[in-house]
């Protein structure tokens, strides 16, 4: 169910912890993916964050864990659910510097939509880009995202302002896209 | 500071409650706002709502009055804060329909954006508005705010799927103006 071809999407244990939070303390990695101040967490932040995963709650955050060899390679989740208009928003990092540009992102992130709309019953899957994010929007429009607004100046990072991508992929259109695949 | 041509912004008070319950179970006007299920709320939700409210936290609620009567028509705020862009997220309702059409809300809008540049000295005040609020919408574009995108299917109400219309203005635009 979970498992790509690359990748398969697990549940976060006691001993990524420290992997994981050293990937989020690398500060190119940091810089991509949120606007905060990029303060380094404490080993003490990343073990609460792993222990409130929960099957129990309305949040998903999943191990990547690349299939060759079982290794932990980073994480992708889905971070907010509206029930009523079926709508949840996700988001995807690749720590392992290893792992990049080769299709393992792209892989998790195709078996973690499937999730979203085979198991979730969702209408439509949203994230949002920073703009000077190249691999990363490349990695969403093939999974079959599209641009749909450019927030302008909402994210501050490098000393700089920088707009925000906000992308989406509807149901009807991953839907095509699995039956194009399968011809 | 807080006061426009055809409305002021004040403090939330306890009176105020029970006419803001009414406003926001109006049907009409939960659609337009709420992205929820519309249960209706109780007085005791909206009591605890406005005991929120405070000087001492990061979100900014106002109640609308208009200046010629003081009489309390709505509320407008800032919802979410981020420092670190120096960007903000704000709301408005008129909830007593009266005034409804009249620029009571384009006023009030214009001294809440003010209040962000000036006194929280942000970069960027942004909204969301639901596709089919066409007299928001305008209102918006009124104060001087751009269409940035069109955030598709994410709203459902009375039984449809429809877009949300995102909305920014930069200081530097707000400035030229």
């Amino acid at each position: 169910m979970y498992t790509g071809k690359l990748v398969r999407l697990r549940e976060y244990r006691e001993e990524d912890i420290p992997l994981s939070n050293a990937f989020f303390n690398d500060n190119e990695i940091r810089g991509l993916m949120d606007s905060g101040t990029g303060y380094p967490h404490v080993l003490a932040d990343t073990k609460r964050w792993v222990e409130k995963n929960s099957a129990s709650h309305d949040t998903y955050c999943f191990a990547i864990e690349a299939l060759d060899n079982g290794r932990f390679i980073g994480r992708c989740d889905i971070c907010r659910v509206d029930w009523k208009a079926r709508v949840a928003k996700v988001g995807i990092l690749i720590g392992d510097k290893r792992y990049r540009g080769k299709g393992y992102g792209t892989d998790a992130m195709e078996a973690l939509i499937r999730f979203c709309f085979e198991q979730m019953n969702l209408n439509k899957v949203k994230l949002d880009v920073f703009s000077f994010n190249t691999r990363a929007r490349r990695c969403y429009e093939k999974c079959g995202f599209i641009a749909e607004g450019v927030l302008r100046r909402e994210i501050y990072a490098r000393g700089q302002y920088h707009d925000n991508i906000a992308m989406g992929l509807l149901r009807i259109e991953w839907e095509a896209r699995q039956k194009d695949k399968s011809f | 500071m807080h006061t426009g041509k055809l409305v002021r912004l004040r403090e939330c008070r306890k009176e105020d409650i029970p006419l803001a319950q009414r406003f926001l179970n109006d049907s009409e006007t939960r659609a337009l706002i709420g992205m929820g299920i519309p249960y209706p709320y109780t007085l005791a939700d909206e009591e605890r709502r406005v005991e929120k409210y405070s000087a001492g936290n990061d979100t900014y609620n106002f109640a609308i009055e208009t200046l010629e009567r003081g009489r309390y028509i709505g509320r407008c705020g800032i919802n979410e804060i981020d420092w670190n862009a120096r960007t903000v997220s704000i709301g408005v309702w008129i909830g007593d329909k009266k005034y409804w059409g009249y620029g009571y809300g384009t006023d009030a809008m214009d001294v809440l954006i003010r209040f962000c540049f000036e006194q929280m000295n942000i970069n960027k005040v942004k909204l969301g508005v639901f596709s089919f609020n066409e007299r928001a919408r305008h209102c918006y574009e009124k104060c001087g705010f751009a269409v940035e995108g069109v955030l598709r299917r994410e709203l459902c109400v009375n039984g449809q799927y429809h877009d949300i219309i995102e909305m920014g203005m930069l200081r530097s635009e707000w400035e030229a103006r």
